[in-house]
């Protein structure tokens, strides 16, 4: 069965300046024990999803106004707020970019590490202490018999994010949804803290939900990726057929934009070549243009993609939101 | 003539703070040539931003020295450094920081050329409208105040700002750090266009390998306040000789398979600053330490033409591969 099923979703924040949009009809779904990687730029609705999916949009000003999330076959969308606590942190972990800001200040490392176990599973304080040891080695914190102890300001930034990936794996999640894990890091640190990612998830059978901007990460982690854009989907594939043969204007224009210079290529500074650039920049919510999101910065925008928002078609072995690759493409007086 | 534009002797800045010193910087010896692009890497905290800010003078160097254009800048006065400051201009990762919430951005550009007395008023305005053309913004946006514009935008006026003066080099702290990967390249384009325009020399500060990999001539490492290796860029990332430079590049998740090293894995985090290892600085996470990397401090020395490395063992075997690596790790956890 599906793990994780978001059909349609849409959440919209009710502002003073209006309705906005952030998600706007995103569909994704992960299967038992796979890493479903989500990119795009900021504000394009990533961590909005991630939010929809654990129950903590802001409401007000935020709210889920349609369509359906359904975990493990249960519907999410509308779930009692004591329901959907009991699941997060449990069948659901979570870590987020900045961990000094999900970590209680006041709180031991270890109890807090154990407050998810007595929460979740009845451990006892001294009980749960214990296995806060056992997941500090698992997440390789060195000397954990004393890590315990701390509090987290005493730790760096990749220790803090692996007593979060402890807390968030204590209840052995079927689905972690990890939003920028390793941003705010350095990159030999990114490199540890992704590389235990993946050992947890080949240990527990954990999917992942991977929220990121960058690129490489996705490449070297995903089994899948969405591209989104301007609160919607507009590509999804398997990894490496997205990277080897992207079918949106817009994933197309984000590959070129990355430097990425092979090992013997001998040109430096002004001897390289320009970077391909995507121009202007991303629409704001409030005056999103009413056919394709994409259209106003596309090269291969036509007559058509002004009018309707394209649906997501097979495309080179994935789908993409795009007339310029549809086939069966609808004439204008359709689309009208 | 100089054949350098910039020459760095074994520059000093510690930080004297409650905890205790911290050694910011220890001895960096560099060179930036007219025209040129030197890249700086290394971890956060390291020191990058601290180099940058002592070569414009906005931190006071403990020792060494700065040579701009041929005269020592490192221990000027305010009155001597005045001219010498145009010449080396700086732009900041964050643009929004970095400009005067309240100031329109015309005013913000104008502002350099009114302190340094550079420009008449009217030849101030003129320049302004040409600054912002020059960047890719609208001159008839003059009036706005920086929060009306995007974060791409917002750091085009800092470039704007840091070329009012026509300076021969810019420092670039992550000057593209904060910015969307589609703005990013934009953004990078307009520093290579600028440069190929004025013959700007950059010093560009980065964590992004791959960034600094397209834009710079010639690279520099930098651990813990030191600078560990020095190189033409193709080269470093061809043929890394210190391990520190290795396990960094080793690191960088590349979008092509094709592009992907053997990863060396670091054990630990960076030390830290208020008490720098003996020795080799880097000898705590490094695969080939041995008691001699504790006892003495390797000095940069020639591994190639024009590149330099700091290290012990530069000829000891390769770091171990990347399953080997790894799987040490995680046997030792479980
Ligand atoms: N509490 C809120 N009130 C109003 N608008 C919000 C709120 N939270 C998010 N939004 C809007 O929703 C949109 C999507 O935000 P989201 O945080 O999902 O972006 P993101 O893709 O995660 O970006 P980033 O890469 O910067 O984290 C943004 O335009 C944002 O301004
Ligand atoms: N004004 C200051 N007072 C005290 N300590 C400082 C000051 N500025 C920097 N430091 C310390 O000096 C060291 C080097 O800092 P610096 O900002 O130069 O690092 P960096 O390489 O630029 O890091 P990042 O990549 O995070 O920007 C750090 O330990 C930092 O905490
Ligand atoms: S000197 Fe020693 S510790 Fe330092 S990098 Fe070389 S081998 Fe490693
Ligand atoms: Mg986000
Ligand atoms: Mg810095």
């Amino acid at each position: 069965m599906t793990l994780l099923a978001i059909d349609d979703l849409q959440t919209h924040f009710f502002t003073r300046s209006g309705i906005l949009k952030a998600v706007d009809g995103v569909s994704l779904s992960i299967e038992p024990g796979e890493v479903l990687a989500v990119v795009g730029e900021s504000g394009c609705g990533k961590s909005v999803t991630a939010f929809s999916v654990l129950g903590l949009v802001p409401n007000p000003p935020g709210r889920i106004v349609g369509g359906s999330i359904r975990f493990e076959g249960r519907e999410l969308v509308g779930l009692p707020a004591r329901d959907m606590r009991a699941l997060r942190g449990d069948r659901i972990g979570m870590i987020f970019q900045e961990p000094m800001t999900s970590l209680n200040p006041a709180l031991t490392v270890g109890d807090q590490i154990g407050e998810v176990l007595v929460r979740h599973r009845g451990f006892t304080r001294r009980q749960a202490l214990t296995r806060a040891e056992e997941l500090l080695d698992l997440v390789r914190v060195p000397d954990p018999r004393r890590r315990v102890t701390e509090y987290p300001h005493r730790l760096s930034g990749g220790m803090r994010q692996r007593v979060m990936i402890a807390m968030a794996i204590a209840c052995e999640p079927k689905l972690l949804i990890a939003d920028e894990p390793t941003t705010a890091l350095d990159v030999t640190v990114q490199a540890q803290v992704l590389d235990l990612l993946a050992s947890i998830r080949a240990r527990f059978g954990m999917a992942i939900l991977l929220i990121t901007h960058d690129l490489g990460v996705v490449a070297e982690t995903a089994d899948r990726v969405a591209v989104m854009y301007a609160g919607r989907k507009v590509e999804e594939a398997a990894t490496a057929r997205l990277f080897a043969d992207p079918q949106h204007p817009y994933t197309r224009g984000l590959l070129g934009a990355i430097p990425e210079v092979a090992d013997d290529d001998p040109a430096m500074g002004r001897d390289r070549p320009r970077l391909s650039e995507i121009p202007g920049m991303v629409p704001a919510l409030d005056a999103m243009p009413p056919g394709c999101r994409f259209a106003p910065r596309c090269p291969e925008a036509m007559p058509v993609c002004r009018t309707a928002p394209p649906a997501l078609r097979p495309a080179g072995g994935g789908v993409a939101a795009c007339y310029a690759r549809q086939d069966d493409r609808p004439s204008l007086e359709e689309v009208a | 003539m100089n054949p350098h534009l910039l020459r760095v002797d074994d520059l000093t800045k510690h930080f004297r703070t409650p905890g205790g010193t911290v050694h910011a910087l220890d001895g960096v010896t560099l060179e930036i040539a007219p025209g040129e692009t030197l890249g700086l890497v290394g971890e956060s905290g390291c020191g990058k931003s601290t180099l940058g800010k002592t070569l414009v003078r906005l931190y006071e160097p403990d020792s060494g020295h700065i040579e701009l254009l041929g005269r020592d800048i490192a221990h000027l006065g305010p009155g001597a450094l005045r001219p010498l400051r145009r010449e080396i201009q700086m732009i900041f990762q964050d643009p929004f920081a970095s400009l005067n919430p309240r100031a329109a951005v015309g005013r913000i550009l104008e502002e350099p050329m009114i302190v340094h007395r550079t420009h008449g008023r009217a030849e101030r305005r003129a320049r302004v409208a040409w600054l912002m053309e020059r960047v890719g913004l609208r001159p008839e946006h003059a009036g706005r105040l920086p929060h009306e514009f995007s974060g791409g935008q917002r750091q085009r006026i800092g470039i704007a700002r840091a070329l009012a003066l026509s300076p021969k080099l810019i420092v670039c702290d992550e000057p593209v750090s904060a910015l969307d990967v589609s703005v990013r390249a934009q953004v990078i384009n307009l520093l290579a266009d600028l440069r190929d325009a004025f013959g700007l020399a950059y010093l560009f500060i980065s964590h992004d390998l791959g960034v600094v990999r397209h834009v710079a001539d010639r690279i520099a490492v930098m651990y813990l306040g030191r600078l560990v290796e020095t190189g033409p860029a193709a080269e470093i990332w061809s043929r890394p000789r210190h391990p520190y430079t290795q396990a960094l590049l080793s690191a960088v998740p590349q979008v092509r398979t094709e592009h992907r090293r053997p990863r060396v894995a670091l054990v630990g985090d960076l030390p830290s600053p208020l008490a720098p290892p003996s020795g080799c600085r880097f000898r705590t996470r490094c695969p080939r330490a041995t008691t001699l990397c504790a006892e003495a401090a390797p000095a940069m020395l020639a591994v190639a033409s024009r590149h330099l490395a700091a290290c012990h063992h530069l000829d000891a075997p390769a770091a171990p591969h990347a399953g080997t690596a790894s799987s040490t790790v995680l046997s030792e956890a479980s």
